[in-house]
C-alpha cells in the first residue's frame, strides 16, 4: 500500500484517483471537498468514500503525488507540493503539453518528476462527480518511476504503457491537441468547425508549426501529422466539444500557455519560425480575461 | 420634395433618418423587416423623436431620388428587392457601408442608379427596435461631384457633416485600417477595446494594421509611412470599455462582418501580390463565429 496524494480533483484527478482508493492510502487535495467520489465509466460506475484535504497543513510527505491540475495552474499547487513532496516521492505529472519537468521541477523539493502522456476523455460535473467517456490510459516515461506507476495501477483498468521516447510521445500528443483546441475555442464552435476549409488550413498550420518545433526538440513526428491530426478532428462527430472550448464557454482561463506558449518557446529555442502560433497565442490568452499578456 | 428611402435602420440608418425627419424637408420612408411607429435617437445633447413611415415590402414603395443604403455590407444581396423597387436612372444610392467595396458590391443591384460610396464616421449603437444611442458626431465622407454635393445639400441644416473629398479611396482605406486593427480582435476575444491594451494582443493588432495599410497603398490609397503605427497609438487613447459593432454582433449571436473587413484585405492583397498572413488567420476564425454551416 502506498501513500498517494491527488492534487486537483478535476476530470483527470478524479478519474485516475478513484481507481486507487481501495488499495492505497489516497488523499485528494482540493479547494472544494467532497465525501464521496462518483465516476461513471464505460465499464461501470465507481462510488467511493474518500478523504479530502483543503489546506497543506492537513497533509504530509507521500510516496506518490498525482499532479492533476492543468499545466498553467502548477505554480498555484506549489504549497501542496511543499508539504507532500521530498526525496523519495514521485510526482506523476498528469498534464498536457511538453514541459512537465520544467514546469514542476521548481516545486519538487527533491522529488522525482515523472512526465507522461495522459489519455482520459472525461468531464467533471461537480465536486466529486466525473463522467469518463472512453478508456483511460497513461504513457509515462520508461524507467524505475514509470514502472512504479504501472505497479500503482496494477489490477485496475487503467492501461499504463511505458514510453522509451517520452519526447516523441509528448510532442505527438501536443500536435493532436493543437489540431482542435485553439480553433474551437476561438470560434466558439465544436469540432465540426474544422470542416470549414479555411479553418482546416489554419489548424493544419498550427499542427505543422508544432511538429517542426517538436522535431527540432528531438521528437520523431511523422511528416504528415498536420494532415492526419486535422483529418481526425474533422472526422469526429461535429457537435463534440474540446476541453479548450469547454474552458472558454465556462469562463475559465485557457490552457494556452502549455500549448501554444510551449510551441513558441521551443521555436525560439531552436530557431523554428512559428508565425501562425504567435497570432493565435495572444488571442487565446486574452479569452476570458486571462492574466496580463506580453 | 425629394423622396428618400433609408434601407436598413440599424444604428447608422437611424441616426441619419432622424436628422432628415427632423429637418422635415423631404419625404422619408424607412425600409425595414420589422416596422415601428417612432424613431428615437438619443444623442449626448438631446433626444430626437420622430414619427415614421415604415415599409416592410418592396411592393409598398416606388422610385426614390435618394436611397441611403445602411444595411451591413453582407446584407446587400438581401436588399436587392428594395433596390429594384426604389432605384433607377436618376436615383442616387448612397452606400453607408463598412469596408472598401461599396461600388463593386452594390452596382449589380443598382438598376442604372448612381452608386455613391460614403465613408461613415458615426459612433452609435442600436439599442432596440427604432431606438438608437448616438454617442457623438456623425460624418458622411463622400466623393466630390454633383452627387456628393447633392448629399451635402440633403443634410444641410442638420448636424450631419458631409465633407467632400477628391480621394475617397484614401478615406475608405484609412477607415478600413482603423477597423481591421481593432474590430476583429474584439470579436474573437469577446472583449471590449481594453483587450487591445495587452502588449501581446497589440502586436497582432499592429500586424493587422500594417497588412491592411500595405494592401491599401498597393490599391492606390495615399496612406503615409508609419500610418499603421499611428493607428495603434491613437487606438490606445480610446475608452477601454468601448465596444465595436463586431463585438456586439459576437455577443448577440450574429455572424461577424468579416468579409467586408478582412475578406477585402485578403482579396485586394491577392490582386496586388501583398501577403496578408495575419489577416488570413483572423479572417478564418472570425468567419466561423456564430455560423451554423
Amino acid at each position: 500500500m502506498s501513500k498517494v496524494a491527488v492534487v486537483g480533483a478535476g476530470a483527470i484527478g478524479g478519474t485516475f484517483g478513484v481507481r486507487l482508493c481501495r488499495t492505497h492510502d489516497v488523499t485528494f487535495c482540493v479547494r472544494t471537498p467532497f465525501e464521496r467520489l462518483r465516476v461513471e465509466t464505460p465499464s461501470g460506475a465507481y462510488d467511493e468514500p474518500v478523504r479530502c484535504a483543503t489546506v497543506p497543513a492537513q497533509v504530509g510527505r507521500v510516496d506518490w503525488v498525482l499532479l492533476a491540475v492543468k499545466g498553467h495552474q502548477t505554480a498555484g499547487a506549489a504549497p501542496w507540493l511543499k508539504a507532500l513532496a521530498g526525496p523519495g516521492t514521485v510526482i506523476a505529472v498528469m498534464q498536457n503539453g511538453v514541459e512537465h519537468v520544467e514546469r514542476t521541477a521548481p516545486f519538487a523539493h527533491g522529488a522525482e518528476v515523472l512526465p507522461m502522456v495522459v489519455n482520459c476523455p472525461a468531464d467533471r460535473l461537480g465536486p466529486g462527480r466525473m463522467v469518463q467517456n472512453l478508456h483511460a490510459g497513461l504513457q509515462p516515461q520508461d524507467g524505475e518511476a514509470g514502472r512504479g506507476l504501472a505497479g500503482l495501477f496494477e489490477g485496475t483498468d487503467v492501461k499504463v504503457t511505458l514510453q522509451k521516447d517520452i519526447v516523441t510521445a509528448l510532442w505527438t500528443k501536443l500536435c493532436a491537441n493543437l489540431a482542435g483546441g485553439p480553433v474551437t475555442a476561438l470560434t466558439g464552435q465544436p469540432r465540426g468547425v474544422v470542416r470549414r476549409p479555411d479553418v482546416a488550413a489554419l489548424a493544419r498550420t498550427l499542427v505543422r508549426e508544432c511538429a517542426e518545433a517538436g522535431r527540432a526538440a528531438g521528437a520523431k513526428i511523422p511528416d504528415d501529422i498536420h494532415e492526419t491530426a486535422v483529418a481526425t478532428i474533422a472526422g469526429h462527430p461535429p457537435h463534440l466539444s474540446t476541453s479548450m472550448l469547454q474552458d472558454r464557454l465556462a469562463g475559465r482561463p485557457l490552457e494556452a500557455d502549455p500549448f501554444t506558449g510551449a510551441v513558441i518557446r521551443a521555436g525560439e529555442k531552436y530557431g523554428v519560425p512559428t508565425p501562425a502560433t504567435r497570432v493565435i497565442h495572444p488571442l487565446l490568452m486574452a479569452l476570458n480575461g486571462g492574466g496580463e499578456g506580453g | 420634395m425629394e423622396r428618400v428611402a433609408v434601407v436598413g435602420v440599424g444604428a447608422i440608418g437611424g441616426v441619419v433618418a432622424a436628422r432628415l425627419l427632423e429637418k422635415g424637408r423631404c419625404d422619408v420612408t424607412l425600409c425595414v423587416r420589422t416596422p415601428f411607429e417612432k424613431l428615437v435617437v438619443e444623442t449626448p445633447k438631446r433626444v430626437i423623436e420622430s414619427r415614421v413611415r415604415c415599409a416592410t415590402d418592396p411592393s409598398a414603395v416606388t422610385r426614390a431620388d435618394w436611397v441611403l443604403l445602411a444595411t451591413k455590407a453582407h446584407q446587400t444581396g438581401g436588399a436587392a428587392g428594395w433596390l429594384k423597387a426604389l432605384a433607377g436612372p436618376g436615383t442616387v444610392i448612397a452606400v453607408l457601408h463598412n469596408g472598401v467595396e461599396h461600388v463593386e458590391r452594390v452596382t449589380p443591384f443598382a438598376n442604372g442608379a448612381h452608386v455613391l460610396p460614403v465613408v461613415v464616421q458615426c459612433p452609435a449603437d442600436k439599442v432596440g427596435l427604432g431606438r438608437v444611442k448616438h454617442r457623438s458626431f456623425v460624418r458622411l465622407v463622400a466623393p466630390d461631384g454633383p452627387h456628393g454635393r447633392g448629399l451635402a445639400a440633403l443634410f444641410e441644416g442638420t448636424d450631419v457633416e458631409v465633407p467632400l473629398t477628391q480621394d475617397i479611396r484614401t478615406d475608405l482605406w484609412t477607415k478600413l485600417t482603423v477597423n481591421c486593427a481593432q474590430s476583429p480582435i474584439t470579436g474573437l476575444t469577446r472583449r471590449r477595446r481594453e483587450v487591445l491594451g495587452r502588449e501581446d494582443v497589440s502586436e497582432v493588432s499592429l500586424a493587422m494594421a500594417r497588412e491592411c495599410a500595405s494592401v491599401g497603398r498597393a490599391a492606390g490609397a495615399k496612406l503615409p509611412p508609419g500610418f499603421a503605427e499611428e493607428v495603434i497609438a491613437r487606438q490606445k487613447k480610446m475608452p477601454p470599455d468601448a465596444t465595436t459593432s463586431m463585438l456586439t454582433d459576437a455577443w448577440e449571436g450574429k455572424p461577424l462582418e468579416m468579409d467586408a473587413f478582412t475578406g477585402a484585405v485578403i482579396r485586394f492583397g491577392e490582386k496586388h501580390g501583398i501577403p496578408t498572413p495575419v489577416t488570413r488567420v483572423v479572417h478564418a476564425l472570425g468567419s466561423a463565429i456564430n455560423r451554423e454551416d
